[in-house]
């Protein structure tokens, strides 16, 4: 009697199984129109070639910029400045790699003068005076002191960060020029900034920068100039196209190709294609009277070599 | 230490006194009454007693006990346990205290709680040991001290609830309805306790709506209502006086009117 | 103290008996571990970046313990009425206040030391060397540091109705405190008033707790003056304190049925 009664009370009523098979159908149908309208969705996730591109969405975005910025602390042993500090000149800080990209090419192609090379201390000294009991003692815990990590263990040390900024923003092209340079100037591996290169080149077409990036690597890593030159080449061609429907095209890209390209014309004993891309860099240099200076010293080398072949053919 | 002081008079000595005592609730909400909980009530239970505190829900019982055990701070008047204000600490020294229903630590077994009580009565650590065992053996839950207090039955938790009052070999017992919930045997070995208890000359001060328990076992019982103390006397001169048993007493002390007759 | 030291060990016992510690002790250990088997560029040796994501998850777990233990200890015991029992032996609430915040503060400390093995292990493995003065410089702090954070919480519960909001509110302040803490005068020069002088009466009066963040030092291996440490162990005592004399000022006075 007491197990009929507990039976009867407890057993689930037969509406309710009714519209629990309901729900199952509906469901059902729902996944069948749903899942067509997920394959052909046109948003991001057909872009993502893993879980956390999906996971994170725009925000990867965020992070790879901030994971950028981590590497550059990491340059500086952990003292950098924070968006509250008060620093002259906020856009110089950058990220000190590129700065470092920059001295490299000072170094290597100082002649040709680049307007950006004036960044002799690519982080300001931010920290004042303290202005209370409270800022002083909290100097005790955090690096107050402006360090540079030279070392090649202390450079590597960058990296993953730069190599996690690229992974979430592939279009982050900054991330991806810079952590080619340290990678091939600093570590010596050439193969592994060429890699990272040919990916970045794949997912940003046409990219002038990273066309630029792998000329260096071919010319400096494996001393290919015939690459290189094509590079640089195809990095000038698509530099002009870019900057057609531009308003304000990247000028120092321009001197970065030109140069190179300069330089290398001249190696191969080629005067007049040296003077071909000085005339344009001339055009487009804030340092036009180094340039004129270089041009002139050309031509006159070129008319010393011309005039005993001229008298020759006389 | 503490010493029971003697009423003067009587020569027995009084172990728990109240004296006027008044306790009001403000309501949170703003404009309404305040609510008078318990409204000037005065007793005294004396050494070796069973006292019976009997009332209706919503009486001031608990808020009695409350008091007496220093969760609510009287708004007037005065509770002494052995001579000692209620709100002071050392006054719980010698008291054991079970609830109306036992709240533990679910995650200890019975004998880490009795551990830790001990602790705090500062028990030697030499004595811990066998008084855990002791207690446990008198609510027999020797056996299955190291379960944890989770696994328990309602009539289990309630016997630890009673070990843990009883660790302290207190003076004075508060019982907040201790049979209360439970199944006919559990009730009766909670009743054999206090029976026992009683021939060790432990007093006790219970509360209950048991009113056949009460008569059984308590020698006074007080009776309030309405935060009042109506009646209270020993439970023999209580039906002498009314001529009926102590169910009835009650039931015409708070007032009660039958529907029919 | 012998009561209140009675009631830490409750406090220690439920830490231990719950899971909440070890699914994140378990989860710090496989994501760190996941991270470090990463390969970058085949370059070996690289270590700051797992140590940062490691006391990064440290710090995000301690918190978690700390705030998820310290929050319900209070309601707890009164929604399961186990305050009463307790409070009608010979205790204190003062004792009840201090024993609850003894407990969960050893029990964070406990984690917090298994959390820094784990730290030091790490750094053991992947550099060949411990900085033992550095790793126990920052367990320090960090235990100190959550010795406000403990009292403050133990504030809340007595003051919210709920332990979910008093988690929240004090996880807000705490991480606005570590992320704005240091810079709060500086935002409040670019203010009006009386915007200005609320920011830096704010900025003077609360815990200063980036002091107790020395994550960067440890990373990137500068060191902490010792007596800076002792500074700021004092500081962190006071606050402590403080915060335990309010949790008792509002409790005492709390009726409890």
């Amino acid at each position: 009697m007491n197990a009929d009664t507990y039976s009867g009370q407890h057993r689930p009523p037969a509406a309710a199984g009714w519209l629990l098979a309901l729900l199952l159908a509906g469901g059902f149908t729902l996944a069948t129109s749903l899942q067509l309208w997920f394959q052909n969705w046109s948003g991001n996730r057909l872009n993502a070639e893993s879980l956390i591109d999906v996971l994170l969405g725009d925000s990867r975005r965020l992070f790879a910029n901030h994971f950028f910025v981590e590497a550059d602390v990491y340059l500086h042993a952990g003292y950098y400045p924070s968006i509250f500090d008060q620093v002259p000149a906020r856009g110089k800080l950058k990220v000190a790699a590129n700065d470092a990209h920059a001295e490299e090419d000072e170094k290597e192609h100082g002649k040709a003068g680049h307007e950006h090379h004036d960044e002799k201390d690519d982080l300001p000294d931010f920290m004042s005076t303290p202005k209370n009991w409270i800022e002083r003692f909290g100097r005790n815990f955090y690096p107050t002191e402006h360090r540079h990590m030279e070392s090649k263990k202390d450079v590597a040390e960058i990296l993953p960060w730069l190599a996690m900024s690229a992974k979430l923003d592939p279009h982050r092209i900054e991330t991806i020029t810079v952590t080619a340079f340290w990678l091939r100037k600093h570590l010596g591996r050439v193969q592994e900034a060429l890699d990272l290169l040919r990916v970045g080149l794949r997912d940003n077409p046409d990219n002038v920068e990273i066309m630029y990036e792998l000329g260096l690597v071919y010319y400096d890593g494996f001393h290919d100039t015939v690459r290189a030159r094509n590079l640089w080449e195809a990095a000038l061609a698509r530099w002009k196209e870019h900057a057609a429907k531009e308003d304000n095209p990247d000028r120092l890209m321009l001197g970065k190709i030109l140069t190179f390209l300069a330089d290398l014309e001249e190696k191969d004993g080629h005067p007049d294609m040296v003077l071909k891309y000085l005339e344009i860099l001339k055009t487009t240099s804030p340092f036009r009277d180094t340039i004129q200076h270089r041009i002139d010293g050309l031509r006159k080398a070129q008319a010393a070599n011309e005039k005993p072949s001229g008298s020759l053919a006389k | 230490m503490l010493d029971h002081w003697h009423d003067g008079y009587s020569g027995m000595s009084t172990i728990l006194k109240i004296d006027n005592l008044r306790v009001e609730y403000r309501r949170r909400e703003l404009g309404q009454p305040i609510n008078v909980a318990v409204n000037g009530i005065n007793l005294a239970v004396e050494t070796g007693e069973v006292f019976g505190f009997l009332g209706p829900n919503g009486a001031g019982k608990t808020t009695t006990m409350n008091v007496l055990l220093g969760f609510v701070n009287p708004t007037s008047g005065s509770c002494a346990l052995f001579g000692v204000d209620t709100r002071q600490p050392i006054a719980r020294q010698r008291i054991g205290f079970l609830p109306e229903l036992t709240y533990y630590y679910k995650f200890l077994s019975a004998e880490e709680i009795l551990r830790f009580y001990a602790k705090i009565f500062r028990i030697p650590a030499g004595e811990v040991e066998s008084r855990i065992s002791e207690v446990l053996k008198l609510v027999e839950l020797d056996n299955v001290r190291k379960r944890p207090i989770k696994s328990y039955s309602k009539g289990m938790q309630q016997r630890v609830g009673l070990a843990q009052a009883l660790i302290n070999k207190p003076d004075l017992l508060i019982l907040d309805e201790p049979t209360s919930g439970l199944d006919p045997v559990g009730r009766m070995k909670v009743r054999e306790i206090i029976q026992r208890l009683k021939e060790e000359g432990k007093t006790v001060f219970f509360s209950s709506h048991e009113l056949g328990e009460v008569e059984t076992v308590c020698d006074r019982v007080g009776i309030m209502c309405a935060g009042q103390l109506k009646e209270q006397g020993a439970v023999a001169d209580l039906r002498q006086r009314y001529q009926c048993d102590l169910e009835r007493v009650f039931l015409k002390v708070i007032g009660y009117q039958p529907a029919h007759g | 103290m012998n009561n209140a030291l009675a009631i830490s060990t409750i406090v220690i016992k439920e830490l231990s008996r719950r899971k909440d510690f070890y699914v994140l002790f378990i989860m710090t250990a496989i994501i760190t571990l996941l991270m470090g088997s990463v390969n970058f560029f085949n370059l070996q040796g690289i270590s700051k970046y797992l140590k940062e994501i490691c006391l990064l998850l440290i710090w995000i777990s301690s918190l978690a313990i700390a705030l998820a233990t310290t929050a319900r200890q209070i309601p707890a015991e009164r929604e399961n009425r186990t305050i009463f029992p307790l409070l009608a032996k010979p205790v204190t609430r003062w004792e009840v206040v201090v024993g609850k915040f003894l407990g969960c503060w050893f029990a964070c400390g406990l984690a917090l030391g298994l959390f820094y093995l784990f730290f030091g292990a790490l750094a053991l493995t992947r550099e060949g060397q411990f900085q033992l003065g550095g790793v126990f410089q920052a367990w320090w702090l960090h235990w100190s540091m959550l010795a406000i954070v403990v009292a403050m919480t133990l504030l809340g519960s007595v003051v919210f109705a709920a332990p979910s909001s008093n988690v929240t509110i004090v996880f807000l302040g705490v991480a606005s405190i570590l992320l704005l803490g240091r810079y709060l005068h500086k935002i409040a020069v670019s203010m009006t008033e009386p915007g200005q002088t609320l920011l830096s009466i704010c900025y003077f009066a609360m815990p200063h707790l980036e002091f107790f963040d020395v994550r960067d030092t440890l990373i990137h291996e500068w060191s902490v003056p010792w007596w800076a440490c002792g500074v700021a162990s004092l500081y962190a005592c006071c606050y402590t304190l403080f915060f335990l004399v309010a949790t008792w000022v509002v409790f005492r006075r709390q009726a409890l049925n």
